[in-house]
């Protein structure tokens, strides 16, 4: 029998992951605001900032492996990076990250620019109830 | 009776093939509408015929010969990428091929699938869970990469399986 293009009784497949996909993007993305830019380089955090403190956007240059170079601005918005040397690219086109647990990650400089939300575990000086 | 220079001409032929299309894929501007990190894959096309039609273990060769051009050319990062992406789908694609009658477009969708879920898992393993974030775009991209090659290899696997009959003298 001839193998076709398209079977309908697949099309059931197909939806369920675009659904899975979907649902998955809006989890994500459903987060709290971002408080706190974080950026790593092999894992270790290079640079970490209240981005609440800051009046005005913040360019820092991210050395990363293999002779990368990521500028990356912080704002009272988010993060983003702003240009990466890397030929594909993927860091910068994830553009603005603004929700805690978004983040945008240059493979091959092997950095992670991610955004922590407000604090939620115990570590408080203080707590009232 | 397989022809076994032609055999080796035909593997040749194939793994330029996939790797001028990973090529040229690189070489294209990041396409409008695709997600970050997300690639047409192109190449896909021909390691589905290699699955497919000449059996999986020409198929993984192509795939590891992929993976060491990208090795080569861009990284140990991209090599690992290359070699772990194409290794799954190559092989999802084959058993598809072979032990199902699914069709091209479900093929080319869960080549896609595996490939970016073997990508994926390897920057997982590099980077962190901070990749993870990339995982649902990249899914709904494969539905529409994965469509669009399993469609081209409708179209053009008559062509090549007229090539590599040619070369093989085999069916």
């Amino acid at each position: 029998m001839e193998r076709r293009l398209f079977e309908r009784r697949e099309l059931l497949f197909v939806l369920a992951a675009a659904l899975a996909a979907v649902i998955w993007l809006l989890i994500s993305r459903s987060g709290p605001g971002g408080t706190r830019a974080v950026v790593e380089r092999d894992g270790e955090i290079v640079l970490s900032r209240e981005l609440g403190g800051l009046n005005e956007p913040e360019t820092v240059e991210i050395a990363g492996a293999n002779g990368v170079t990521l500028t990356v601005e912080l704002s009272r918005d988010g993060a983003r990076v702003k240009e990466a040397d890397c030929p594909d690219g993927t860091c910068r086109r994830t553009g603005l990250i603004t929700r805690a647990g978004e983040s945008a990650v240059c493979l091959p400089g092997r950095v992670v620019v991610r955004l922590e939300g407000p604090k939620t575990d115990r570590s408080l000086d203080a707590e009232t109830y | 009776m397989r022809k076994k220079a032609g055999f080796a001409a035909l593997s040749g032929l194939l793994a330029a093939l996939a790797l001028t299309f990973s090529m040229l894929e690189g070489m294209l501007p990041p396409l409008p509408g695709l997600p970050p990190g997300a690639k047409l894959g192109l190449s896909n096309i021909v390691m589905m015929y290699a699955a497919g039609s000449l059996g999986l273990p020409l198929a993984i060769a192509l795939a590891v010969i992929k993976g060491g051009f990208a090795l080569l050319t861009r990284g140990v990062t991209a090599g690992a990428m290359s070699l772990s992406g194409g290794l799954l789908s190559t092989v999802c694609a084959g058993a598809l091929l072979r032990k199902t009658r699914a069709s091209f477009s479900l093929t080319g969708i869960c080549g896609a699938l595996a490939h970016n879920a073997g990508q994926l898992l390897t920057a997982f393993l590099l980077m962190g869970p901070a990749v993870l974030g990339y995982g649902p775009a990249l899914v709904l991209a494969s539905l529409l990469t994965g469509a669009l090659t399993g469609a081209v290899l409708k179209v053009s696997l008559p062509q090549m399986e007229r090539a590599g009959r040619f070369l093989i003298g085999k069916k």
